[in-house]
């Protein structure tokens, strides 16, 4: 029964003592036109259609040559896996040989991975698509 | 086992998860106004002005309209040679208004070995353009935070 209990108290203690051992995020941003939006671009459109059609832009540019309208939308995903036993040594009893090695031993794993859905139409200087390019989240160019 | 201690122990499991701060977290972060989108049926591409815009929708968001000096600049820094005229087209200047409702959603589940959190953006935007006379050219609505 005592070894249990120990066993239950050193679990709870490694519980407590390895905070964010796993961690998963994610962060989404941005709302992107529908697919069907995207399959009525042509060269030629007019801007009032495009806007029409996609929505405002995330940014829009004026330069001479005309204008450009850029469209993005992001997934970011963040995970880690991290362990550090080091943190436990004050509460489990342990060797000095054990407590050094322990204390040099260290893992943490990231992995970051952002997926972005991506759009930019050109104008010409009446204000007519002269070009448009689309990227999708999982490297698609077409929607 | 004595069925007091069976018990007591469910109790204590029970419990357990109230003892980690912070276990769930549930934000919510609001950005300025709904959009009042029936308005819309009232703007006419052409004949609506700045000022109706204004009037309708109140002070945008965000202003976009490029300066001078950011134009001449972005053109020198491409010209190489002794004179350079510049002859630049008004519709450089035309204004763009962006009205935006944002909505941030976060979710937090912190257990100590395991943690997961999420946060969602999204906005319902409104963007109209000018042309050189101060009408609308152009506008176009997203309404993102219906996905949330």
């Amino acid at each position: 029964m005592r070894r249990a209990t120990a066993r239950l108290a050193t679990a709870l203690a490694l519980a407590v003592a390895l905070p964010g051992c796993v961690t998963l995020s994610r962060t989404e941003e941005g709302a992107f036109p529908a697919p069907a939006a995207l399959r009525t671009l042509a060269k030629g459109m007019a801007l009032r259609d495009v806007l029409a059609a996609c929505g405002p832009p995330i940014e829009a540019w004026r330069q001479p040559e005309g204008l450009a309208l850029i469209y993005r939308a992001r997934r970011y995903d963040y995970d880690r896996f991290g362990l550090d036993p080091s943190r436990v040594l004050e509460l489990v009893p342990v060797s000095s040989l054990a407590a050094s090695a322990l204390s040099n031993l260290r893992l943490t794993l990231e992995r970051a991975d952002l997926e972005e859905d991506r759009l930019v139409v050109v104008f010409d200087r009446d204000e007519r698509v002269s070009g448009f390019a689309y990227r999708g989240r999982d490297g698609s160019r077409a929607p | 086992m004595p069925r007091i201690a069976l018990q007591a122990r469910r109790i204590l499991v029970l419990l357990f998860p109230l003892l980690l701060p912070g276990c769930v977290s549930l934000g919510r972060q609001y950005d300025g106004v709904p959009l009042p989108l029936e308005k819309l049926a009232q703007v006419k591409v052409g004949t609506t002005t700045r000022g109706d815009i204004l009037s309708l929708f109140g002070p945008p968001s965000s202003v976009q309209r490029r300066e001078l000096e950011g134009v001449v600049s972005s053109l020198a820094a491409r010209y190489q040679g002794d004179d350079l005229t510049l002859r630049l087209d008004p519709a450089l200047f035309n204004d763009i208004f962006f009205y935006e409702y944002r909505r941030v959603n976060r979710t937090a589940v912190l257990l100590g070995l395991f943690n997961y959190v999420q946060s969602v953006d999204r906005s319902d935007r409104l963007a109209f353009f000018f042309d050189q006379a101060g009408k609308v050219a152009g506008f176009g609505v997203i309404q993102g935070t219906q996905g949330l």
